[in-house]
């Protein structure tokens, strides 16, 4: 394939699932409202559009409308590129993620429905995820804001504290896998649920699944979702970070976050649920598509997100630190530690 | 050509990050100057095929070593710096004179089998850079100092916990809360 060949291929993909998440962070407002209605026994938004649906696109045109305040004593420079630097690092994770297997365009091999298949795709991962901090951090600084700086202050040691149970909890899949690369991760939990990494080593099923909740809840703490979400709290700090924040740069932050939540949990599912393999290795099931199957099982995982969080009461800040670094932390090394002595004994 | 291209992005956003860190006279800007140093250092690393260290330069020292340090310098409230004088004859011959006496060196002791290629592999082995060759040279080649290394660290943790401890209160005042 030539240069100007593989070049257009990724410009397609990227066409292709740009547009498909942000669809989905269109929506998933939508979803998280009316779930949460369901939850707590009331409809939730019902009256714009069927079913609520245009509900989304009311809110968009809200904000587009309101008023875009600058402090006067904001540092100007550092406020605008916040919210820029918060979609940015949310959407450099999407490069890496393998939503589907290869695919033909016009009859011709266009490779994994993956934007770009690094060799060290995890870290790339983990890396991008450290480089979120900053956004919430900038924001909070540049407020000048004495609530929006401990509000990000908060929420950035909250982050980078469950940064650290993020990277270890994937360690078992790791060692499972044998390689960074994310396609490889993917291509080794073919054939069947009983292959994918959360139930790794097969005789063993701890390592795995602890692996797998640990992933999960350190993800929640990425996110700043409940039971999590004490800096972003409107009972607490204001509103935390994006306190002084109006308008499209308001929405910007809020975007991030939903986008965030879809990257955490297509992580998840790249590593722990096997991507875009069919549960069961046989006909009808893998004549379904693999993104259908991918968007499947990232769909579950929002809906355990947005499920919690009607569900939980959120954590005080320090039972939150406690958590992260006092039970979290040991029990992922331990995890690890357990993980490789079930593979080393099953082989 | 691509790579061309990335190599003179990432080397002239370096320098002037770099530049950026000494010249800056708020203090956080000094640092936004150097996580962005940092980054183009991990391209840099890229080109190099040393991906495992790019990305743990990244995850590392941006993610984590510069967050410390920007914890500290927002909490620290310090004012603007004066700007550095640049402004005498004297400073910028000193400036000069060493940039290039640098470069001279550097010069002097290139591998003349090098061109201006920018990106050059260092070995033959291709998978070199990647997390699993560095993994098994540090495992089996390097394991003493990276024992060592693993001890050194231990030490720093201990020492910053004992110096970070609060002094025991006199009296218990009940159950905590």
């Amino acid at each position: 394939m030539s240069a100007l060949e593989i070049a257009g291929y990724a410009v397609l993909k990227i066409i292709l699932i740009v547009t498909a998440v942000m669809g989905a962070v269109a929506f998933l407002p939508w979803l998280e409202r009316k779930l949460i209605g369901h939850f707590q026994q009331r409809f939730g938004p019902y009256r714009v559009g069927p079913f609520g649906l245009l509900q989304p696109l009311a809110d968009a045109i809200k904000l587009l409308f309101k008023e875009d305040i600058l402090p006067r004593q904001a540092d100007r420079v550092l406020y605008f590129t916040a919210p820029c630097l918060a979609l940015a690092t949310a959407m450099m994770n999407l490069a890496v993620i393998p939503f589907g297997p290869a695919f033909t365009v016009l009859g011709r091999d266009a490779g994994n429905l993956q934007i770009a298949d690094v060799n060290a795709g995890l870290l790339y991962v983990i890396g991008i995820s450290s480089l979120g901090v900053y956004s919430i951090f900038l924001a909070g600084w540049s407020s000048s804001n004495k609530y929006s700086l401990l509000g990000a202050l908060r929420s950035s040691a909250q982050m980078f504290s469950y940064e650290l149970t993020l990277g270890l909890s994937v360690v078992t899949v790791l060692m499972a896998a044998g390689t960074f690369q994310l396609s490889g991760i993917v291509a080794s939990q073919e054939n069947g649920f009983w292959n994918w990494w959360v139930f790794s080593p097969q005789w063993l099923v701890l390592p795995g699944v602890t692996g797998f909740f640990l992933f999960l809840i350190s993800g929640f703490a990425e996110t700043n979702r409940l039971p999590f979400d004490l800096p972003e709290a409107e009972t607490e700090l204001v509103a935390g970070y994006h306190t002084e924040y109006s308008s499209m740069k308001f929405a910007m932050f809020f975007m991030a976050e939903y986008m965030n939540m879809i990257v955490v949990s297509s992580i998840a599912t790249t590593l722990f649920l096997g991507a875009w393999h069919s549960p069961l290795p046989f006909a009808p099931f893998t004549s379904i598509p693999g993104w259908i199957w991918f968007g499947a099982k990232v769909f579950v995982l929002l809906f355990l997100f947005i499920w919690v969080r009607a569900t939980l009461p959120r954590f005080r800040y320090d039972q939150l630190m406690k958590f992260g670094w006092n039970i979290l932390l040991p029990l992922a090394l331990g995890n690890i530690f357990l993980a490789a002595v079930g593979l080393m004994v099953g082989t | 050509m691509a790579a061309t291209l990335f190599f003179w992005v990432c080397a002239v956003a370096a320098f002037f990050f770099g530049v950026g860190v000494i010249v800056a006279r708020n203090p956080m800007y000094s640092a936004l100057s150097l996580i962005g140093t940092f980054v183009a250092t991990a391209g840099l690393f890229l080109l190099l095929h040393a991906e495992f260290l790019a990305w743990i330069l990244i995850i590392v020292y941006t993610g984590a070593v510069m967050v410390l340090i920007i914890f500290v310098i927002s909490l620290l409230n310090l004012q603007r710096e004066d700007p550095v004088r640049l402004d005498t004859p004297r400073r910028w011959g000193i400036g000069l004179a060493l940039f290039f006496g640098l470069i001279f060196l550097v010069y002097l002791f290139r591998d003349p089998s090098v061109g201006f290629e920018v990106t050059v592999p260092l070995t033959d082995n291709p998978a070199w850079g990647s997390p699993t060759s560095v993994a098994r040279d540090l495992l089996t080649r390097y394991l003493i100092p990276f024992e060592l290394a693993a001890v050194l660290l231990t030490a720093a943790v201990i020492g910053a916990v004992v110096l970070a401890r609060k002094a025991e209160p006199e009296e218990k005042s009940g159950p905590e809360g």
